[in-house]
């Protein structure tokens, strides 16, 4: 039985997800989207369905051996190897190319960790912090603007300075409101999100398959990831916020989800889920075994 | 009216429609997709507002999230980009919001793209005409995933580095639906059925291919119309839209 890694195999969540998988006994095929074509290719029929085949170099691999497949890819992969393009070849090609692997990715009878129909709404943060509000979750008052009027009116009565960050789902800083941010406003730029400062420590949770792994960490500024951090710890999840990230995660077709909270005197803020969270700096410091629970959710669906 | 309608694109039904409510007191911001970058917008977990006036309703016949922002460092771009994008994408979910064509995440995120609407409507039992993907033969021709327009079979290589859509079935006939109704001669059942099944989940216009069985090929929910589709499809668009500004 076999357990497929795809997209950015580099991926230090990749790679130590293959290492889990092999450890426990399966064989690994590392998938990667560049090498698709190369190294490796799929089939499939509408008409045999769910029956497919992967080839990797001499192997086939029918769809009904598969276990499970982690999913994992990069935000700009390059071409196949020896494969030189202009730069709008190259997009058209990566563009085909993507959407021919969430055909496969979205036909493949076995779990995937995760489909990329799941969790889109992370995408945009406005719209996945209302479907995680309508669920349940207390979410921190933001406004997502880009007049300085509206955002000073925001910021009014607020004990201390709000935070801002990106709209979008891309990896960016979360800052404290500043003069400069209102400067640049004033000159003219796209809207950003801006939030309620919440105190307290950072905790994440990672769901897979009913079950809540959740770490605290300790952060030295607004921002652990790039600010810093003290400590990385095991942390207890109420029975409320498990189920709400159970109940989410399942809806949302996530069979790994990260949940973060800022937890406050007890009271659980919700700032997002992502669908495709790097859990690794979680799980070596705390040892919760993530990637193992994903195995086991594997094999839990078979 | 306390809201104000949004029509973005300059195409006819847009440029009919924007006329059309303008007739009827609706208070319309007539927008290209260029100008989004430079707009004033703010958004709350229950209103959306443009330039100051609260938005009710909007008719997107441009993607908002495929437009080049070019007032921003091109090293800027694709970040902005995707910040108009994912507020945009927030702003047409709103409750109260109205708008043709409602797009959810992925439906937006994937570019509105055929292959999205035709997992959608295997999932919900519509007969869609049969594909092969990768590297397989024979097809009757190459579907490609990013404009669904038919080409011919590409080399071996090529199949297995894309892992192309094949279909065996050629295209026949194209149906434009508009608010439930199809605009033109009736077609198959199967994309009556799919016309119905995406007008439920927020598609009020969109145009449909069909093999020779009857089954839906591909589906663009942003068409090209022609003038004469236009001025079927934007009376509809203008009741709809006037309607829901009204009884707000």
């Amino acid at each position: 039985m076999t357990i497929c890694v795809v997209g950015d195999t580099q991926d230090l969540s990749s790679v130590y997800f293959g290492w889990a998988a092999r450890r426990a006994g399966h064989r690994v095929l590392e998938l990667d989207e560049e090498q698709l074509g190369s190294t490796w290719s799929f089939a499939f029929d509408d008409r045999a369905a769910p029956a497919g085949v992967i080839e990797f170099g001499r192997r086939r691999v029918d769809f009904a051996d598969l276990v499970g497949v982690f999913a994992r890819f990069a935000p700009e992969p390059g071409p196949p190897p020896e494969v030189e393009l202009d730069s709008g070849a190259l997009e058209r090609l990566c563009a085909e190319r993507r959407a021919g692997l969430h055909e496969l990715l979205d036909k493949l009878p076995c779990p995937v960790a995760n489909r990329p129909s799941a969790g889109r709404s992370n995408g945009s943060k406005p719209l996945q912090m209302a479907m995680l509000e309508a669920a349940g979750f207390r979410m921190p008052a933001w406004l997502v603007s880009n007049e300085r009027e509206q955002v000073a009116a925001f910021v009014e009565g607020l004990d201390e300075p709000p935070i801002y960050k990106a709209v979008c789902g891309l990896r960016s800083r979360v800052r404290r409101l500043d003069d400069e941010l209102l400067r640049r406003m004033k000159a003219g730029t796209s809207p950003v999100l801006v939030q309620v400062y919440v105190p307290g420590i950072d905790v994440r949770v990672h769901v897979t398959a009913g079950r809540c792994l959740a770490t605290a960490v300790h952060g030295d500024g607004v921002d652990y990831r790039f600010d810093g951090s003290r400590s990385y710890r095991p942390y207890d999840v109420p029975a409320l916020i498990a189920r709400l990230c159970c109940a989410v995660a399942e809806r949302e077709g996530l069979l790994l989800a990260g949940f973060d909270f800022r937890v406050c005197e007890q009271e659980w803020f919700c700032l997002e889920v992502n669908p495709m969270p790097s859990f690794i700096p979680y799980q070596w410091a705390t040892g919760q075994p993530v990637a193992e629970s994903v195995l086991e959710a594997f094999a839990q669906a078979g | 009216m306390n809201a104000s309608a949004i029509v973005l694109g300059a195409d006819a039904l847009a440029v009919a429609t924007t006329t059309g409510l303008r007739g009827l007191g609706v208070d319309v911001l007539a927008l290209r997709g260029e100008q989004l970058p430079e707009l004033c917008v703010s958004l709350r977990p229950s209103c959306f507002s443009v330039e100051g006036k609260r938005v009710g309703a909007i008719l997107l016949r441009e993607m908002a999230g495929a437009i080049a922002p070019v007032a921003f460092v091109p090293d800027d771009r694709g970040f902005v980009l995707a910040e108009l994008s994912a507020t945009w994408l927030a702003a047409t979910q709103l409750d109260g919001m109205l708008v043709v064509n409602r797009l959810d995440a992925e439906a937006w995120f994937e570019g509105a793209q055929w292959p999205v609407w035709r997992r959608r409507l295997a999932r919900g039992s519509v007969g869609v005409s049969p594909l092969s993907f990768g590297d397989r033969t024979p097809a009757a021709c190459w579907r490609p995933y990013v404009d669904g327009l038919d080409r011919p079979v590409p080399i071996a290589a090529a199949r297995r580095a894309l892992g192309t859509a094949l279909a065996h079935a050629p295209k026949v006939g194209r149906a434009l639906f508009a608010c439930g109704d199809a605009i033109g001669e009736r077609p198959p059942a199967a994309v009556e059925h799919a016309a119905r099944l995406l007008c439920r989940q927020g598609v009020q216009v969109a145009s449909f291919t069909y093999d020779a069985a009857g089954c839906v090929a591909t589906v663009d929910v942003l068409p090209a119309l022609s003038d004469l589709e236009a001025e079927h499809v934007a009376p509809r668009l203008i009741a709809l839209l006037h309607d829901h500004l009204r009884r707000r």
